[in-house]
């Protein structure tokens, strides 16, 4: 018993005190911009939201000189377009799921379409799906245009590396003077054929970063 | 000059410091006492219970830092980060990959006109951006653009897949 409480109390005299609660912040974030944020990512991590996209966006707004209420604002807004894709996601959707999705409604697709690209994949992943809709959006296509036509193709079977091929293809298109809604939805054709025309793709299959 | 102990916390130092009983004779005379007061063979004794908690605490920290760190390794990938910038002295990526740190990352010159630099990154999807001579923000031209971009200059996106995706 001795022994025990001698051990207690040395655990009790030596121990330091813990961690900031967020060291990534603590090492680069002002005190001002901590004290805007904080609140807001401890309120995430009550709602069991993940906090790490929220950390990586006050650390872009540090580096880019942006003000505390401007970050805090930016944070505030992640955090519910992440409640937001979680809910037409799903609990059980992973952290590059919620930060897909959140990208994805704040390019103009609706969770009605989250919703259905995550039924769609069944037991696999949708990130890549919704990812590659966010960006056939920021090339031009329209939400509406560029979430149907993902969703075909993932409906037709589609791989993420297809979906990868899919999106670089309409960016090739585009560069190249087609517009970006007609891109998409021709290629997105393409992917959705029966096999055999998709074999007859005169697409090389490569990512543009390999 | 360290300020002195209080006597109790000294005593307590030195009980711990006290040498244990090394004698070969005496675990067995424990086991033999624990056996007549009724303690069936092979019950972890008070001692044992802490090297069991060490054990385990060891094998977590492994399991929670070490070994997804080695498999983290394991998947990363070299990516090229490349831009022509021909007047810039100095240019460097940001990203969710270095915690959009400045001076984390910076690119080599390659040429008279091309900067660039090799960064293993594992499967996923980050938003990044260059940083010409310290302020002077540039997406990547070869990549596509981010629909987020809440502080002003706009970032670009990376998607890498596992292989074999």
């Amino acid at each position: 018993m001795k022994i025990a409480l001698a051990l207690l109390a040395v655990v009790v005299l030596t121990v330091q005190p813990l961690p900031a609660q967020y060291p990534r912040l603590a090492a680069r974030a002002s005190p001002e911009v901590q004290a805007a944020v904080v609140p807001v990512l401890d309120s995430a991590r009550a709602q069991g939201l993940p906090v790490e996209p929220l950390e990586e966006k006050v650390l872009e707004g540090v580096t880019k000189s942006a003000s505390p209420d401007r970050i805090a604002a930016a944070v505030r807004r992640l955090a519910a377009d992440l409640a937001a894709a979680r809910t037409a996601l799903g609990d059980r959707a992973s952290t590059r799921e919620l930060e897909a999705g959140a990208g994805a409604l704040r390019a103009g697709i609706t969770p009605r379409d989250l919703t259905r690209m995550r039924a769609a994949r069944k037991d696999d992943d949708p990130a890549v799906a919704l990812e590659v809709a966010t960006d056939l959006v920021s090339q031009g296509v329209a939400a509406e245009s560029a979430a149907a036509v993902v969703l075909n193709v993932v409906s037709a079977g589609a791989s993420d590396g297809d979906l990868e091929q899919m999106r670089a293809a309409v960016a090739r298109d585009i560069a190249g003077g087609v517009p970006p809604s007609v891109a998409a939805a021709l290629r997105g054709r393409a992917l959705s054929a029966p096999a055999p025309q998709r074999d007859a793709s005169p697409e090389p299959a490569f990512s543009p970063r390999d | 000059m360290p300020e002195p102990l209080p006597v109790d916390l000294e005593r307590l130092i030195a009980t711990l410091r006290e040498p244990v009983d090394a004698n070969p004779v005496v675990p067995e005379r424990v086991l033999r006492a624990a056996r007549q007061h009724g303690i069936p063979r092979g019950r972890a004794l008070p001692g044992s219970r802490w090297l069991v908690a060490a054990a385990a605490l060891a094998a977590a920290i492994a399991l929670v830092f070490i070994l997804p760190a080695r498999r983290q390794h394991s998947a990363a990938r070299l990516i090229p980060f490349v831009l022509t910038a021909p007047h810039a002295t100095r240019v460097a990526v940001v990203g969710d990959f270095n915690d959009w740190d400045p001076h984390a990352t910076p690119l080599e010159r390659l040429g008279a006109d091309a900067w660039g630099v090799m960064v293993p990154l594992r499967p996923g999807r980050y938003r990044y951006s260059f940083v010409l001579d310290g302020s002077h923000w540039i997406a990547d031209p070869a990549a596509p653009q981010s629909s987020d971009d809440d502080f002003g200059p706009r970032s670009s996106v990376l998607t890498i897949l596992p292989r074999g995706t």
